[in-house]
């Protein structure tokens, strides 16, 4: 289980130019796609950080999905231990979403965010903003935004480290899915 | 028939006897007792056993038993629980009256006499219903169940609530010098499932306090002394039980006792878990009983030990612990639960022998076997060191409720004796 | 200590199955109620369902009639998507001669996954829990006089979510002690979670033989008994102690241990009261206390089902990990074979 960073990756030491560069996208997106005042969801744990950010910049509500109960790989894992409630101190119903995570791997988590979404009501959209987007998606799933693309090494994983500051780091798991 | 035994431990209670000795045994009756390493009847004797390290003492006589056998055989026959009660020791048996049907005619009495002599394990000293059909209500033939060869009368686990009539079963009894067996229980208090205390309390079970016994004893004592019966207490559960006889006994009212060897050994916290095989009537207590049942064996306010043998089939202790039946299959476990209380130094063989063989004989009307020579040979041995699992295989009892079941036990029987005829041989 | 904890447990340590809170830790305890508080948002969602258990069947196997607590233990099971079978068996199979055991072993042979069981005896959930591990998990729903877990542990949850911690409180449960399976899982919740001053309050005809054991005290006196605590759980009087001799009449225990407004103003001002249903008003407690601001009585109700869908979530995936360690090593096993 030890995690090791690997300094193969320069852009990762400089994680606050990356989540400069997301806002920069974020705007964008907006502008183009002619959204305003849209709600900002992040998926715990580091999600939640990122959309806490993005919601600031924005100056727009937050909140926060804890996608445990609809996860895929109950029958496999079980429960995760560690439970928090999801908080959505708004409505969704017809309005705009930015969906937030630190980082898009295999698509999964996405797919369980949006199951989840949907059990709150129907939103006019959703746009899915990530930090990082790593290449091994498994479901047909892609970022509206995405600070950084990369290929990682069997048994690598993205991290991101938080809340106060906000690091995205390498780590090594022998053993994991 | 000649029987050699090489240099047991003789015990004997009733003339004092610890020693060790070589034993022969011809024609049914102890010949000789002494050394006899150099005497040349070696090519002479049909059987020898080298019984080095092992106890040889008077065959045991059991107060309380259930054979099972007529409407009950799933649970026994009385050719597996005799079998099983001479692997235990015993030679003589007074089973209990709650046969089904029950044993409150001549006609019942005389087929499991029968049965029983067929099977040859033990000889039986029966206890006939105090009333017919134990429902506490006629009286039964008492005389007559006498004359058949009744060694007394008990209503077993079913309590009489009519002190009218159990004063007319007294005073009828006691017209006849016959004796009443009592198991002590107030009915209405002893509808629980349990001991009373922090343990049911937490699991939720229905309790039966001490008072169930000793409201019960008190009754049973004043009807006894009023009438003058001569009285038998089966298997005391409390301290207090055992003071309530301790102080009878101090006023000069004729009665004996006897404790199952379950309440010797266990407590109600043997429960924890809703274990069903624990599950016994009367319930086991808590230490302090446990150890004042001891005490009054050591001291001889109770006079006796019983199996309280009861064997169940397995579905019998498959259900939710207030719906098994109560009872344990005790033969088998016995003589090991004896030398736990050896081992711990909580009563000696002595304790034991005097317990299983000579006053539960005497209580029985039984003669007692005795050591000596010329008697009639009813004997047991039993090796302290032998060390072996109960499991299937190595179980004699039918019943399925061995509570030590598939563990490693510590003493057994070798051979139990039966009028000069091996009754049982490990 | 009990045996029942080891039952509770798989090899790692994870709930697989719900008797009773008696033997389980702390962490395992809070991590109920931490799951529980997701899912009290998930009943506020609109949709109130979430995927978790999609394509697990649970059975309800009711031996002893509970309308209220069978359609708790329903809307949980189909909150968390699973199929719900629910069985009123009462004890119409078994008089019919139909063993416990043969009607468990039918249910086993239809591959469910859980069973929710409510049995009049005392150790009836321990008995199917040790007669059918290792794979179907087993909640119990209420066993004879002895534990009601699920029922306790939404009185936690209630008592958490409005007092914060555990440790600095006094509770006081009132009322027929020595017939409540609630109670004695109260008090073994309680007592695992911190709280220090537990106080039991009844006359002794309904207080059982050697409950101090369990660590509390006890009152005959209402006044005194409740006399500064934060919670008072009152417990329900079944009608049919009067006929048993337990108590004289309805009137006389309402006049000596019923929950009234006077009464209440003993307790702390912010003291919370609560009953695990259904009340008898009048008899257990006054209507103006049942109704008025400090009664959580219908909150308890909601987060019944929370905790209900919390404890069955847990349970079902300590199950679903011990199948995947028995899959895993029969696949070890079969790998050494061919090597």
């Amino acid at each position: 289980m030890g995690a090791t960073r690997t300094p193969q990756y320069p852009e990762l030491a400089d994680t606050p130019a990356l989540v400069t560069n997301l806002l920069d996208q974020v705007d964008q997106l907006l502008t183009s796609q002619n959204i305003e005042q849209p709600l900002v969801i992040g998926v715990h744990t580091g999600g939640a950080w990122l959309a806490k950010v993005v919601a600031s910049h924005l100056q727009v509500p937050f909140g926060e999905l804890d996608i445990t109960f609809y996860r895929d790989d109950f029958s496999k894992n079980g429960l995760h231990p560690i439970v928090r409630p999801s908080s959505l101190p708004f409505n969704i119903n017809d309005r705009h979403l930015l969906l937030v995570d630190d980082v898009l791997m295999s698509g999964r988590t996405v797919r369980a965010a949006m199951n989840e979404l949907f059990d709150f009501g129907r939103p006019a959209s959703i746009k899915l903003i990530t930090l990082c987007s790593v290449n091994q998606r498994e479901l047909p799933i892609q970022a509206d935004a995405c600070a950084l693309t990369l290929d990682l090494a069997p048994g690598q994983y993205l991290q991101l480290q938080g809340p106060e500051v906000l690091q995205l780091s390498i780590i090594e798991h022998a053993n994991h899915e | 028939m000649k029987i050699m035994i090489r240099g047991a431990r003789l015990l004997d209670p009733n003339q004092a006897l610890d020693r060790v000795a070589d034993v022969l045994i011809k024609d049914g009756v102890i010949d000789t007792i002494g050394d006899l390493s150099n005497t040349s009847i070696d090519t002479q004797v049909d059987i020898q056993v080298d019984a080095k390290g092992m106890i040889l003492s008077p065959s045991f006589v059991d107060l309380n038993t259930c054979l099972r056998d007529l409407n009950q055989i799933q649970k026994g026959t009385i050719a597996s629980e005799t079998h099983a009660a001479a692997s235990a020791g015993f030679t003589h048996l007074c089973p209990s009256p709650d046969t089904q049907p029950c044993s409150d005619s001549s006609s019942v009495i005389s087929l499991i006499k029968s049965k029983v002599e067929g099977a040859g394990f033990c000889d039986i000293l029966p206890v006939a219903a105090l009333t017919k059909g134990l429902k506490g209500a006629a009286l039964s033939n008492m005389e007559s169940l006498s004359g058949a060869g009744c060694m007394g009368f008990s209503n077993a686990g079913y309590d009489i609530s009519d002190n009218t009539v159990l004063l007319r079963c007294y005073e009828y009894a006691a017209t006849f010098g016959l004796k009443v067996l009592v198991q002590a229980q107030d009915e209405k208090l002893g509808s629980g499932h349990m001991h009373a205390g922090p343990t049911a309390t937490r699991m939720g079970l229905d309790g039966i306090p001490v008072i169930a016994e000793t409201l019960s004893i008190s009754r049973h004592l004043e009807l006894m002394q009023h009438t003058g019966v001569e009285g038998h207490f089966n298997q005391l559960s409390s301290a207090k039980g055992v003071a309530l006889i301790r102080q009878a006994k101090a006023q000069g009212i004729k009665v004996t006792a006897d404790a199952g060897i379950a309440h010797l050994c266990f407590t109600d916290a043997k429960i924890e878990g809703y274990c069903s095989q624990y599950h016994v009537q009367p319930p086991l207590r808590e230490e302090l009983d446990r150890k004042a049942l001891v005490a009054g064996i050591k001291d001889g306010t109770i006079d006796a030990i019983c199996s309280a043998h009861q064997p169940h089939e397995s579905a019998a202790k498959c259900a939710p612990f207030a719906a098994t039946a109560s009872g344990m299959a005790v033969y088998d476990m016995l003589v090991p639960l004896m030398q736990i209380l050896v081992d711990a130094g909580e009563l000696t063989w002595m304790h034991a022998i005097q317990a299983l063989s000579t006053n539960s004989a005497s209580i029985a009307k039984h003669k007692a076997s005795s050591l000596a020579v010329g008697n009639s040979a009813n004997l047991t041995l039993i090796d302290p060191n032998h060390h072996w699992i109960l499991n299937e295989v190595t179980k004699i009892s039918q019943g399925t409720n061995q509570a030590l079941a598939s563990q490693t036990l510590k003493a057994r029987v070798k051979l139990t004796i039966k009028q000069g005829l091996i009754s049982y041989a490990l | 200590m009990s045996s029942s904890s080891n039952l509770q447990l798989t090899k790692d340590g994870e709930l697989r199955h719900f008797l009773t809170p008696e033997g389980l830790d702390r962490l395992m305890l809070e991590r109920i109620l931490d799951t529980a508080d997701s899912f009290v948002v998930v009943g506020n969602q609109e949709i109130k369902k979430v995927p978790l258990l999609r394509g697990r069947t649970v059975v309800n196997l009711f031996f002893e009639n509970s309308t209220r607590t069978r359609s708790t233990f329903e809307l949980a099971a189909k909150r968390l998507s699973a199929d719900v079978l629910t069985l009123d068996i009462k004890t119409s199979a078994t008089s019919k001669g139909e063993s416990l055991l043969d009607t468990l072993q039918n249910l086993r042979a239809m591959h469910s996954d859980m069973f929710v069981v409510r049995h009049s005896d005392s150790g009836a959930a321990h008995f199917i829990a040790e007669q059918v591990t290792p794979n179907v998990a087993i909640i119990n729903a209420g066993d004879g006089r002895h534990a009601h877990p699920t029922q306790a542990m939404l009185d936690m949850l209630t008592i958490r979510r409005h007092k914060g911690h555990f440790e600095p409180l006094s509770v006081a449960i009132v009322g027929d002690i020595s017939h409540s399976r609630v109670a004695r899982d109260q008090i073994h919740a309680l007592k695992i979670l911190g709280c220090k001053d537990i106080r039991l309050v009844g006359p002794n005809t309904l207080m059982p033989q050697g409950i101090e054991n369990m660590g509390v005290s006890t009152h005959n006196n209402m006044d005194s008994g409740i006399s500064g605590t934060d919670v008072i759980i009152m417990l329900r009087l079944q009608t049919e102690r009067m006929a048993s001799a337990f108590l004289p009449s309805a009137g006389e225990y309402f006049r000596l241990y019923g929950l009234t407004t006077a009464r209440l103003a003993q307790a702390k001002p912010d003291a919370i009261v609560m009953h695990p249903g259904p009340i008898n008003r009048g008899i257990e407690i006054e209507s103006a206390v049942a109704d008025g601001p400090q009664s959580m009585i219908l909150n308890q109700v909601g987060y019944g089902i929370a905790l209900r869908m919390a404890v069955m979530s847990m349970a079902m995936s300590g199950q679903m990990q011990q199948r995947q360690a028995q899959a895993n090593q029969t696949s070890s096993l079969s790998g050494e074979k061919k090597a």
